[in-house]
């Protein structure tokens, strides 16, 4: 009868009674420890000076196409350190169940999160301070200063990031072609500022049909995508005030006008498509099919659209358009961290692990190895390869070229297509800009609403619109710090 | 005799332990802490300090919470006044069906049977606001444009309450149907050789007989109804505009979205106090019931 209701109870509540009925996590150490024991007696190889470790990692999922490549790394990576052993865990990162695997002791001894929840992790405790275990200087010295500040809290580091992305205009190049905008060289054309991005839209629909541009507009992701674009128009969110208190400061006309823009796209170029509900999943699908042709994305997710089976000669990316203001993508990225239940070998097998998959500053033999049959086994697979990603550390470090380097080698997407998107990232022609600080999801739950209301209700004034979020983000939240 | 009587009362409560015991861990406890931790502040989901009915108050300060709790009670009146009726109109036809009664039965019982999710997606492609959708493509054989569904907030929650009514509708009727099935069949009988026909003996036989049962499920239809989560949350995200956030969708923002776990309890506390009114009134119409009987 209460079933419902007690489901969410129930998920809550008993996230805590799985927390007592494992114990704590010094509790849970020691079951480790037993472990890790048992398999010494069966290790007989083990070198004096190297107790046995057991690493339980996130993995990714059995049906991903990086699989395999991932267990040859480790199959390497235990001949190489044979006192580790890395158990791979099948969990993935998902915001809606992390916490509660946290809170439970059950996350995995090294996983990885997206760059927003960085700071709320390192809040929460779950998250072990990896300063002192970073013996190689280059770390914080070629470590780009954007990350740096991402992952650390009071002085301390407590992550060693694995990807950096900047969002790009993803695009359909076989809608591109029928409209006539792809360039004889295979380039497309670039809509440099987001009228152009507009006028080129209209064409889209006008050749084919088919929706010019879409964006997802549910589950906060509305709100996500919006923020850059609002950037672009020069709208500041919120600002912090002397005694450290935030203050939501988008009620200008600049934010008006960004929200008029989506309502244009909507109502005036008419380019849009039907569903106005939809999420990144569904967007990346309806790129992936023809149906959309272009739409803002991380590149880092170029896995949703081989799920979706789009051909490898449709995939293209270029850099976001300028707004009246700036030409700024939103960046954001994979994290490392490792579990605060982790144990002092357990930290440093993490780190040995990472620096194995070439996530470090320091390019060494068999950082190269990984990196290489990582691209290898993605083209092998049919992921999207040659679409360059930031990385964290600076472009003067031996491993960023290294990276770049074998992206090309192992690119199987027309190089055209992407190069508008690699020129600028290499270029930095585009400003990076990292999510909102403090309450970000709340604040794209109440942006997302407005963009709703503009897509759905061809009466909707903007000004007003964007008057009541910023009252509502600043007495529902700021006001609350 | 006497020992007797202590071993009956001793085996009784072996045969409750197992029940107990679950209903322990998996509702009076979790229950009793959320209600106690809801006054507290939340450092993930351990319970730091108390702070009183601060978690209340953010509730209540929530932008669009009073939308929240309108949307919900939208939810109870569209499914009572879809989702009301044709369980026990079917129950009835069945009832008087003379061929052909088994395998009806099982063809009305299909959607019950199908795994929640899969009926989310299916209505989702039915919903699918352009000429790919299935409710579309209907609707262009008619020569009517594709209609935009759930994306038009004046009736978002309607449509969601098709698709519950739809999935939900033949466990209620099969309840109706087996009291139906229930009525002594001489008050049938008498009331066909007084010359009643299909329609007559609904309301003059059925539908007496029935008062009790449906003014019951009425109550539990209203309870289920306040919690709907799946379908806002898989269908809408909540939208357009907040138009079809429900309450459950939001206790489960905030507790498993946005970190805001005090919230969250709070929330729930606030709801299992409603439902528990709903259930006492619900308890109490029971009784009533079993009385006439």
């Amino acid at each position: 009868m209460k079933k419902r209701v007690k489901t969410i109870f129930g998920a809550l509540s008993i996230a805590v009674m799985t927390l007592s009925a494992c114990g704590t996590n010094s509790e849970r150490q020691d079951l480790k420890d037993t472990g890790v024991n048992e398999s010494e007696k069966e290790n007989t190889t083990v070198s004096d000076s190297h107790k046995p470790v057991e690493l339980t990692v996130a993995w990714v999922a059995e049906e991903s196409g990086e699989y395999a490549g991932q267990m040859e790394i480790k199959e390497k990576f235990e001949e190489a350190y044979p006192y580790i052993t890395i158990k791979p865990d099948t969990m993935q990162f998902d915001v809606q169940t992390f916490y509660t695997k946290a809170a439970a002791g059950q996350t995995p001894d090294l996983y990885w999160v997206s760059a927003t929840e960085v700071q709320k992790i390192i809040s929460g405790g779950y998250a072990a301070d990896l300063t002192d275990y970073l013996s190689d200087e280059k770390y914080l010295e070629q470590m780009n200063e954007t990350v740096l500040e991402q992952i650390s809290k009071d002085g301390r580091v407590y992550s060693i990031p694995q990807s950096v992305y900047a969002m790009g205009l993803m695009y359909n190049a076989s809608l591109f072609e029928k409209a006539g905008l792809l360039n004889e060289d295979g380039t497309p054309q670039i809509p440099e500022t987001w009228e152009e991005m507009a006028e080129m839209a209209v064409k889209i629909k006008e050749a084919t049909g088919k929706a010019g541009f879409i964006i997802p507009t549910i589950k906060n992701q509305g709100g996500w995508m919006f923020t850059p674009i609002a950037w672009s128009y020069g709208v500041e969110f919120m600002t912090q005030g002397e005694d450290g208190k935030w203050q939501a400061a988008f009620n200008t006309q600049e934010c008006v006008d960004a929200l008029q823009f989506i309502k244009d796209l909507k109502w005036k170029y008419d380019v849009m498509g039907a569903n106005t509900l939809l999420d990144y999943s569904e967007a990346a699908k309806q790129l992936s099919i023809a149906g959309a042709a272009m739409t803002p994305m991380a590149p880092d997710v170029v896995d949703k659209l081989q799920a979706n089976e789009m051909p490898l000669d449709n995939v293209g990316i270029m850099a976001m358009p300028a707004g009246p203001v700036k030409r700024v993508a939103l960046s954001g990225g994979r994290y490392n961290m490792v579990s605060s239940g982790a144990s002092e070998e357990q930290i440093e097998a993490a780190i040995k692990w990472i620096e194995f998959n070439g996530y470090g500053p320091d390019l060494t033999d068999t950082s190269r190895e990984t990196i290489e049959s990582f691209y290898k086994m993605q083209n092998e697979n049919n992921i999207p390869v040659g679409i360059k990603p930031l990385v964290p550390y600076k472009e003067s470090a031996e491993v960023t070229a290294f990276r770049y380097e074998m992206i090309d080698k192992y690119c199987n997407i027309i190089p055209e297509h992407v190069k508008p998107y690699n020129d600028a990232i290499v270029s930095a022609d585009v400003k990076y800009q990292v999510e909102e600080p403090v309450y970000t999801q709340e604040l794209y739950a109440i942006l997302e609403k407005c963009i709703q209301e503009v897509l759905t209700n061809q009466n909707a004034d903007c000004k007003k619109l964007i008057s009541d979020a910023c009252e509502e983000f600043q007495s529902a939240y700021l006001d609350q710090q | 005799m006497r020992k007797n009587k202590i071993w009956k009362i001793v085996l009784g409560w072996i045969f409750l332990i197992p029940a107990l015991i679950c209903l322990y861990l998996y509702v009076w406890r979790p229950s009793l802490t959320g209600i106690g931790w809801s006054f507290f502040k939340m450092r993930g989901y351990t319970p730091e300090e108390w702070v009183g009915f601060d978690n209340y108050i953010q509730v209540f300060r929530t932008p669009g919470f009073g939308r929240v709790m309108l949307n919900t009670l939208q939810y109870v009146f569209w499914s009572f006044l879809i989702g009301f009726l044709p369980p026990l109109f079917i129950a009835f036809f069945i009832n008087e069906m003379v061929h052909f009664k088994n395998g009806f039965r099982i063809l009305i019982y299909l959607p019950a049977i199908m795994p929640g999710i899969t009926v989310l997606l299916l209505w989702y492609f039915i919903y699918y606001p352009d000429q790919t959708g299935l409710g579309n493509q209907l609707l262009a054989r008619f020569g009517i444009e594709p209609y935009i569904w759930l994306n038009d907030s004046r009736f978002t929650i309607i449509f969601l309450v098709l698709e519950m009514t739809w999935h939900g509708f033949a466990g209620t009727m099969f309840l109706y149907y087996t009291a139906i099935q229930s009525i002594q069949t001489e008050l049938y009988e008498a009331a066909m050789i007084d010359g009643a026909g299909s329609v007559r003996r609904f309301w003059n036989v059925a539908i007496p007989q029935l008062s009790g049962i449906i003014l019951l499920n009425i109550v539990r239809q209203i309870i289920a109804v306040f919690q709907v989560l799946q379908e806002p949350m898989v269908m809408t995200g909540g939208g357009p505009n907040g138009a079809s956030m429900s309450v459950s969708y939001q206790m489960y923002l905030f507790g498993l979205v946005q970190g805001r776990v005090g919230e969250s309890l709070a929330l729930g506390t606030i709801v299992f106090f409603l439902l528990i009114i709903g259930t006492c009134f619900y308890f109490y119409l029971n009784k009533k019931v079993e009385d006439n009987y």
